[in-house]
């Protein structure tokens, strides 16, 4: 389990880092609407992942696919609906 | 290129600052580096806290849906009396012949056949029910079944006639918990002494140790007078094995039900001597002498359920409760709540899990008890002890079903800690909700098949 934190701490900095340089480097700036979609997506993401492994650590399998499922799968969708906006935004630009 | 704009990220990048010795320094991008490092090196060393430490975070996280009251949280009306232990469904099974015929003329309570050499029901998992059981049956002989002053559960113990005194009656409350904790309590708190929780008149079984007796089992019934007069009970809850109770209802699950009783009988004895050592008189008792819930409630270890159990934050139900009684006053704790009751009156698991029905479906709790096993005038569900005794003479084994299918029911992991946070909202149809969801994540399946057969081959 130690390790999972590890993965996920290492994960959620290099995120706001990758994030963060992209935007800069882009000249992008973001609503507050779509930062807000972008890090949920990716808060909803790295939960999926660390539900999903604790869950198969416990032994309850259903339990890690439901997770993959139901957390998963809204992360996807929160990603892509914001990922939509900010292409939008960019080309209006 | 606007140099004045601060926010210009290309302006910001091309105002390099050079050192002595020519090196490229940009602020931006120290900043970056060192927040990049330092954050890694902070997950890196929360990753590698060892659980003691850890245990702070759970203790903040679980301040923030836990709250304390003054009252007790059960309605109490004046109907409510002190039980009398002749009519608890382990004393009828002694002598009340109705109840026999009650049983018969039900029929079977389940359709569920008597398995033989099935997964749970072969002679190692019976082995292993047997050899859980032996501590208590040994020492604690019928306490089980309410049978007071055994060998762990003596009234009457030396005590040492040097006396500690406390700093106060809130410095012995510290003391005596972190001494049952160490001494193997779950879970512990402190109540008040209460006659109305005190089974009167106790039964006592007269229990044949030479030679054989011919009919039915002989007991006498005496008024519950303790050699001193409590002042305090400490509560301790232990808890039971999660996977073996998940087999629920196998002799596997009788195994832990089986290891729970036994160690109620060590932490007991145990908690008792402590206080004894301490130069104040105590004994401990189990199912014996008196109720056990109303005291974990108030002691603040739970909350009453839908199944007329205890239901834990940490463990959900399950948990088997062992209290001492004690001369020593000491500071009691305050009731604990964290959703458990308000999320029962939407859940209803437990009750379509009995395989008797012995569980009420109604949406409201009542007054009333269902049979004379019942002490009415408390706001409860009440279930129906008969069904479900019927039941485990069915079955061959006690059953736990109520127990292995509480969504609050969850082994120590930080998502369910979080799910269970959530679920002290106090909102009737989000813990619907919540409830579905925990049948459709596929927790809290009865005589879990799969799991059955890796029980022996885990470590």
């Amino acid at each position: 389990m130690g390790l999972l934190w590890f993965f996920l701490g290492t994960s959620v900095v290099l995120f706001i880092w990758g994030f963060r340089r992209w935007t800069v480097k882009n000249q992008i700036k973001l609503s507050w609407l779509s930062t807000f979609g972008i890090i949920t997506a990716f808060t909803l993401g790295f939960f999926t992942i660390a539900w999903s492994v604790s869950s198969i650590i416990e032994g309850e399998i259903r339990a890690a696919i439901m997770g993959l499922l139901f957390f998963g799968i809204s992360s996807l969708v929160i990603f892509r609906l914001t990922w939509r906006k900010i292409v939008k935004h960019i080309q209006h630009k | 290129m606007k140099h004045n704009d601060i926010h210009d990220s290309d302006y910001l990048e091309n105002t390099d600052r050079k050192n002595d010795k020519g090196e490229e320094l940009n602020r931006r991008q120290f900043i970056q580096v060192g927040t990049a490092f330092g954050t890694t090196g902070i997950a890196l060393g929360i990753s590698t806290i060892s659980g003691k430490k850890r245990e702070i975070f759970t203790k903040i996280a679980k301040a923030s849906s836990v709250k304390e009251k003054d009252e007790f949280p059960v309605t109490i009306t004046d109907t409510c009396k002190q039980m009398n232990q002749k009519y608890t469904i382990f004393s009828r099974m002694l002598w009340d012949e109705e109840l026999f015929l009650k049983m018969k003329e039900r029929g079977k309570v389940s359709d569920r056949e008597p398995m033989e050499n099935e997964m749970g029901w072969t002679p190692l998992d019976r082995a292993l029910s047997a050899a859980s059981w032996a501590i208590d049956h040994r020492f604690s002989t019928e306490s089980e079944n309410g049978q007071p002053n055994s060998p762990t559960y003596e009234w009457e113990g030396h005590v040492n006639r040097k006396r500690i005194q406390f700093k106060d009656s809130d410095d012995a409350n510290k003391k005596v918990k972190k001494a049952a904790r160490f001494l193997g309590a779950s879970l512990v708190g402190i109540a008040d002494y209460d006659p109305l929780w005190t089974y009167n008149p106790l039964l006592i079984q007269k229990l044949e140790m030479e030679g054989s007796h011919d009919g039915p089992p002989e007991f006498d019934l005496i008024p519950p007078e303790f050699p001193f007069e409590p002042k305090s009970v400490v509560v301790m809850a232990i808890e039971m094995d999660y996977k073996a109770i998940a087999l629920s209802p196998s002799s596997i699950q009788g195994a832990a039900t089986g290891l729970g009783y036994s160690r109620m009988s060590a932490v007991g004895l145990s908690v008792a001597t402590f206080i004894r050592e301490l130069g104040y008189k105590a004994f401990a008792c189990g199912n014996d002498v008196s109720l056990s819930i109303p005291y974990a409630i108030a002691a603040g270890l739970g909350e009453l359920g839908r199944n007329g159990m205890l239901v834990t934050r940490d463990f959900g139900p399950r948990v088997r409760l062992v209290k001492v009684f004690t001369e020593l006053e000491i500071k009691p704790d305050r009731p604990n709540l964290f959703g458990a009751w308000d999320f029962c009156q939407s859940c209803k698991r437990c009750a379509e899990s009995c395989p008797s029905e012995a569980i009420s479906f109604d949406d409201e709790p009542t007054l009333e008890g269902k049979t004379i096993s019942n002490n009415p005038g408390v706001l409860k569900w009440y279930i129906d002890p008969e069904k479900c005794i019927q039941f485990w003479e069915e079955n061959g084994s006690c059953c736990a079903n109520c127990i292995t299918s509480c969504p609050f029911n969850k082994p120590a992991m930080w998502h369910h800690q979080l799910i269970t946070g959530i679920t002290a909202l106090p909102f009737a149809p989000f813990h619907s909700v919540m409830a579905k969801m925990d049948k459709i994540f596929g927790y809290g399946d009865i005589y879990d098949m799969k799991g059955n057969g890796s029980f022996w081959e885990e470590d």
